[in-house]
């Protein structure tokens, strides 16, 4: 049972990763930008982690990933009750990403890439149907110099949507940021500054910038798979003496919970429903005893 | 010590349910963010993945969504049959039938969020002297294939249709569309976004509407009705389905008084009139919600038993029945203070 909504997160993350929408283009992202990168994507500079585009490769239980706008040669997975990251290699179809035995739904999942002067991390997470422990001591782990946490992450159900507040923890070195800086750009064009608060903690605010959605009419045995999805970057950037720290965050979000629904009309069929149940209310002023209701015995 | 706290079945049974009520709809603020989903995955409750803080959801969603996804996919691509669909079938269907070996369809009785809101109604409602209605036999009788005709058709046949592509994909879960639970649980949290009618597709705009004129009337119902959505729900047909295979069941003697006793018929929530009139496994009706109240009302000793594995856990005792009728009338009208809306004259004809 438990599996059963991971088909659903599949389809939903390909589906933000197959979106062609008309992008606007996004702020230059930093010192990063000048740097030879395996895959791009045009509407941010950030570095991104996503399913790859290679359909048919992945299966139920694995998944593709691949990293972008930056140059990396494996990926680090990170499962709730596994100890050390698994290091997978990067390929140009991507990084297969198996779900393990045991070790939990929530794999953390990042991409390094360091030089002396600068260390870039795009890190994601990605859910498979896997029993095991809660992501909670896995995320606080420490993992890269600079991080940016998602305090918590979406459970299974659930997803990041416009207008709704999360929250994220920026790190270096295991010690809160105060005051830093932290940036969201949105595949649908959005960019927004957020600042961590004295314990390390950025409230980020997602964006209500889904455009109306086109009438398109799904070919047979075709599915939409559920509501639109785009894609978001989270970064932040750090300077540690002549070092320059680059980490992202990328997942996805959709439009906000009211989109494509009307609460008054809610509301108005709710009270026509209790409307017609009304007359069940009034007392009738002679009732006749039903033939087969039992009558109570005066033996017992 | 327990006793005096839950002096009847009764009593624990409600305690039961308020705390699974509790649990289901804000399982996560109890529990936490993440165990709660981890709790999600092996109970089925009637608590369902539309709600945010709930530590529990409902299998009808997952089932609905592996007939449109999985099943109705897979029919028509033709490929990786056994991998992805009997496999995912299987085990969804395993774990909601070790969870309903244990407790059959006590499910519905003792843990279900939305029948315990549907009995807290009905007890509003006798505090507040609405009328009591019940279903005939015969009433009982037509009403008894919706159930069947909402699983079959609103759980198991359009998802599929959706997912082989003859129905639109809009009705890949017509059930969630039109369940009051998921209005009822949501609102408890004071998520309003589940009441809000979907607009984006006619299908959806038409099925949202039922679904919250029936969730109106479910409530208002209630006040005057016992359990008036458990007679269609298709989780009690899919419990029915299977209630001879679990090891938990209801068990009547004949007894030579039960032809003009009925008392327990006056007791069951579900209007079951088979209690009464039947006995040995027939008395263990389809409707039946194992909730215990006809073994609690019969007057006579050991007539009517609720059994595990061949084990009574409760049976009928003269006296228990004397004591339970003191605080509460079969019907559920309780004997302690009662605030009135009308006149005395106008109380409850079967007191």
């Amino acid at each position: 049972m438990r599996s059963t909504f991971t088909i659903l997160a599949l389809a939903i993350s390909l589906a933000a990763s197959a979106a062609e929408m008309p992008l606007a283009a996004s702020a230059p992202a930093a010192e990063h930008a000048g740097h030879a990168s395996r895959h791009t994507h045009g509407w941010t500079n950030y570095p991104l982690i996503q399913r790859s585009m290679s359909k048919g490769m992945d299966g139920r239980g694995t998944v593709l990933m691949n990293a972008s706008n930056m140059q990396a040669d494996h990926l680090y997975t990170y499962a709730p009750s596994d100890a050390v990251p698994h290091e997978l290699e990067l390929t140009m179809a991507g990084a297969k990403l198996e779900a393990l035995p045991k070790v939990g739904n929530y794999y953390w999942v990042t991409a390094r890439e360091a030089t002396p002067e600068q260390v870039i991390v795009a890190s994601t997470s990605y859910y498979f149907s896997n029993p095991g422990p809660a992501p909670t001591k896995m995320l606080l782990s420490k993992k890269h110099e600079l991080e940016l946490i998602p305090q918590p992450l979406p459970r299974e159900h659930n997803s990041y949507r416009a207008k709704e507040k999360w929250l994220f923890l920026l790190r270096f070195d295991g010690v809160p940021l105060a005051n830093q800086p932290l940036t969201l750009e949105t595949q649908n064009g959005s960019t927004l500054r957020f600042t961590s608060d004295a314990q390390g903690y950025a409230e980020v605010r997602f964006p209500d910038d889904f455009k109306p959605e086109t009438e398109e009419k799904p070919v047979s045995g075709e599915h939409s798979h559920g509501p639109r999805r785009a894609s978001f970057v989270l970064a932040t950037e750090h300077h540690n003496g002549s070092v320059h720290y680059l980490t992202s965050f990328n997942a996805s979000y959709g439009p906000d919970a009211y989109t494509d629904r009307n609460l008054a009309l809610g509301l108005g069929f709710t009270l026509l429903g209790m409307a017609c149940g009304a007359p069940l209310l009034r007392h009738k002023r002679k009732a006749s005893p039903a033939s087969d209701t039992p009558q109570t015995p005066t033996g017992v | 010590m327990l006793k005096k706290i839950f002096p009847t079945l009764g009593r624990f049974r409600f305690a039961i349910q308020l705390l699974m009520l509790l649990f289901t709809v804000y399982g996560s603020a109890l529990i936490g963010h993440y165990a709660a989903e981890k709790v999600s995955n092996t109970l089925p409750a009637l608590s369902c993945a539309f709600d945010k803080q709930n530590g529990a959801y409902c299998v009808l969603v997952p089932l609905q969504h592996q007939m449109h996804h999985r099943i109705g996919e897979a029919l028509v691509q033709g490929q990786q049959v056994f991998n992805t669909v009997v496999l995912p079938l299987f085990f969804l269907l395993l774990s909601f039938f070790t969870f309903f070996v244990v407790l059959n369809k006590a499910f519905c009785g003792w843990i279900c969020p939305l029948g315990t809101m549907q009995e807290l109604l009905f007890r509003l409602g006798r505090r507040f002297n609405r009328p009591f209605h019940r279903l005939k036999e015969t009433q009982a009788h037509k009403a008894r294939p919706v159930k069947w005709l909402m699983l079959l058709v609103l759980v198991l046949g359009l998802p599929l249709l959706a997912g082989m592509g003859i129905a639109p994909d809009q009705v890949g879960d017509p059930f969630c569309q039109v369940c009051p639970s998921r209005l009822a649980t949501t609102l408890l949290t004071a998520d309003t976004e589940q009441i809000a009618v979907r607009t984006g597709h006619p299908i959806n705009f038409a099925l949202g509407a039922l679904g919250n004129a029936l969730f109106g009337f479910i409530l208002i119902a209630a006040l005057a009705a016992r359990q008036p959505f458990c007679r269609i729900c298709p989780l009690l047909s899919l419990n029915a389905a299977f209630q001879k295979l679990s090891p938990m069941r209801l068990s009547k003697q004949p007894h030579e008084k039960c032809e003009k006793c009925g008392i327990c018929t006056k007791a069951c929530p579900m209007d079951i009139h088979e209690i009464w009139k039947k006995s040995g496994h027939k008395a263990f009706n389809e409707d039946c919600t194992l909730c215990g109240r006809c073994a609690e009302y019969c007057p006579d000793d050991g007539v009517i038993q609720i059994k595990f594995f061949g084990l009574p856990l409760f049976k009928s005792s003269r006296d228990y029945y004397k004591a339970r009728v003191k605080s509460e009338t079969p019907e559920g009208m309780p004997k302690g203070k009662v605030i009135w809306l009308k006149p005395a004259d106008t109380k409850l004809k079967a007191e």
